[in-house]
């Protein structure tokens, strides 16, 4: 489960040095993901979703308020909260120069995992996910599906409770996008709480139990999905996403 | 600790693959020395065989005097007497190299000879960087000097040793090995200096920008390691890159001097062999360690302070300077190592390496040396683990 609480986080754009002419990246946010459930998180370019996903992930600190992953305050009990979280995003982010196997070694083992625990968990991503014949392969050398699998495998070796992905489809045909569609699923059906951000509305029609919408660092959409779908006024959802943006 | 050792034997493995990082760090300080030896031996030895073969053409402009030194001159083996260009077209013949030198005579030579006074020539050449040329157009000069000194002593009949009131013999007691050590003992350091430095700074580069690039960094951030952990993993892979070139360029010293030794005169090989007694070796290799955790820290630092691998480079760059700068500034000013000089950066380590390899180091000042440049590399250590660990340098984007 993710609680975020009163969040905000002002960054000064490259090159200027004042903090008078910083920018509100995220602005006093409130968001409640339930384990078991898939929440969508949709906003147009520079709305703040990335530096909130960041916030989450613990990579970068909230100015005010707090996030708590499973309990774990991500300030006060950091390396908690990071072991209950897999971060994947759309750029991937390997070393070509590793094989599959030592990537997922690397980050096992950095997990906390035991080296027999690695191999267990490497041997089940590999099942579940299609890459038990390129396990010795550099990463280099795989093509851009393969590569997303091992970039999911990698932040999921560690089984962890949350998973957030930061359009984790970006750049990917059809049928690897489907995979990781169809991967969300499953983790969501085995009791995960995932947080997702995306810009395609057919997938956040799929997935979505859950669905906010971030426009200039504030929720202007809070709900379920479902009632997102009862509340809309316009033929699409794509009509509807930009009438709420433009509305403010 | 075992956070810390994941991630360094990672970036083995990652740094030992990537093609650049192996050439610079491992294959470059290997090969640089054998094939500087081979190709200073080489040039050396054609040059000096160039200038001794070449048949000079000379001519000589003697106004009807100085018939002593025509013959000579004739008799001179590897010189060709050609016809004299008018004066004022000498300098431009030589310049242009349609001969190789003119002796120009006074008119009055012969009469001033005569009256016991002093003759005068011009000697027009064109300067080489070996002074092989230069040596063989005295030749003649010297001989007919002789001559007419010789004759004048005749005349007074005196011997020439009368004439000596004192004579000086010069006793240079310093070992031609003292000298030689200390004047390559400026070269080898500033080798070793920019091959330490070069062999940090390449795979710094991929491990603090190179991350944030590729976007690895922040695939690393989100584990339950203390950040400080990564730095310390990469820091210290980055500087036994650093210990391994220095190591690697003293190894190929030793091996070249083994194998490609007989190509160099024997006094510079004793010079250079005394470089690498394995005491002395073990005395510089020691002085390396702090450059390279000096390196390490400043080169990972802005590495990651740099927003992507182009920006890293060109901050990088500058330090490369402070590589090369200090060495060839304390070998050029002939400084010596104190407990003043002992103390600044890096030059400190090329001055205790001149005076380990000529044998006058003071263990005061190697310690001073080893200890001055280990603070100054905590310092950079713990200054680059602030930085780097700051929100605002991670995500400098």
């Amino acid at each position: 489960m993710i609680e975020v609480q009163n969040v905000s986080k002002s960054f000064v754009p490259f090159g200027l040095k004042k903090t008078k002419e910083s920018i509100l990246a995220v602005d006093g946010l409130d968001l409640i993901c339930q384990a078991g459930r898939v929440m969508t998180l949709l906003g147009p370019n520079g709305a703040g979703k990335t530096t909130l996903l960041r916030m989450i992930a613990t990579l970068i600190q909230p100015q005010t308020g707090c996030i708590s992953i499973c309990g774990s305050d991500t300030q006060r009990q950091a390396n908690e909260a990071r072991r209950a979280i897999g971060f994947i995003t759309g750029t991937m982010a390997l070393y070509d120069r590793l094989t599959v196997r030592e990537t997922l070694k690397y980050f096992g083992r950095l997990n906390g995992l035991t080296a027999k625990s690695v191999r267990v968990r490497t041997s089940e991503l590999a099942d579940k996910l299609g890459f038990d014949d390129f396990m010795d392969r550099r990463i280099a050398r795989l093509s851009t599906g393969m590569k997303q699998k091992v970039a999911i495998a990698r932040s999921l070796i560690h089984d962890p409770e949350v998973i957030i992905l930061d359009e984790p489809t970006a750049g990917l045909d059809i049928v690897a996008a489907v995979g990781i569609m169809d991967m969300i699923k499953a983790y969501r059906d085995a009791g995960k709480t995932i947080l997702f951000s995306t810009h395609r509305m057919d997938e956040v029609s799929l997935l979505s139990d859950d669905l906010a919408i971030i426009h200039q660092g504030s929720l202007i959409y809070n709900g379920t999905f479902a009632a997102f779908k009862t509340e809309m006024t316009q033929p699409s959802l794509e009509a509807e996403f930009i009438k709420r943006v433009e509305a403010g | 600790m075992k956070a810390i050792w994941i991630v360094y034997t990672k970036e083995l493995i990652d740094s030992l693959r990537d093609k650049k990082t192996f050439f610079m760090s491992f294959l470059l300080p290997v090969l640089m020395i054998p094939a500087l030896l081979l190709a200073v031996a080489h040039v050396q030895r054609s040059k000096s065989k160039q200038d001794k073969a070449k048949v000079l053409k000379v001519a000589v402009i003697h106004h009807g005097n100085a018939a002593p030194f025509l013959d000579l001159v004739k008799k001179t083996e590897d010189f060709e007497l050609v016809d004299a260009p008018k004066i004022d077209a000498i300098v431009e013949s030589v310049k242009n190299e349609d001969i190789d030198a003119v002796y120009l005579f006074s008119k009055d030579l012969d009469s001033a000879l005569a009256n016991i006074k002093r003759g005068y020539v011009n000697l027009y050449y064109l300067g080489q960087r070996s002074n092989v040329q230069e040596r063989r157009l005295m030749k003649p000069l010297n001989a007919f000097k002789e001559q007419v000194v010789a004759g004048r002593y005749a005349d007074l009949g005196i011997q020439k040793e009368q004439l000596l009131a004192l004579d000086v013999r010069k006793r240079d007691i310093k070992e031609v090995r003292v000298f030689l050590a200390e004047s390559l003992g400026g070269l080898l350091p500033y080798f070793f200096t920019l091959m330490v430095c070069m062999g940090c700074l390449v795979p710094a580069l991929d491990l603090g920008a190179g991350e944030k690039e590729r976007g690895t960094l922040e695939t690393l951030l989100v584990l339950p390691v203390a950040r400080l952990h990564f730095v310390l993993g990469k820091f210290l892979l980055v500087a036994s890159f650093g210990f391994l070139a220095g190591l690697l360029n003293i190894v190929s010293l030793y091996l070249s001097l083994r194998f490609l030794g007989g190509e160099l005169p024997g006094e510079i090989m004793n010079a250079l062999s005394s470089a690498v007694e394995w005491q002395n070796s073990v005395l510089v290799l020691s002085l390396l360690i702090p450059l390279s955790l000096f390196f390490a820290g400043i080169g990972l630092l802005l590495s990651f302070f740099a927003r992507n691998y182009k920006e890293a480079q060109s901050y990088i760059q500058p330090l490369i300077y402070l590589a090369i700068f200090p060495p060839l500034v304390s070998m050029i000013l002939e400084t010596k190592l104190s407990s003043a000089t002992a103390l600044i950066p890096i030059a400190n380590i090329s001055l205790a390496t001149k005076a380990i390899l000529g044998g006058t180091y003071s263990v005061l000042d190697l310690l001073l040396t080893f200890g001055s440049m280990s603070l100054l590399a905590l310092l950079v250590l713990y200054l680059a683990s602030l930085l780097i660990l700051k929100e605002k340098v991670l995500f400098r984007s």
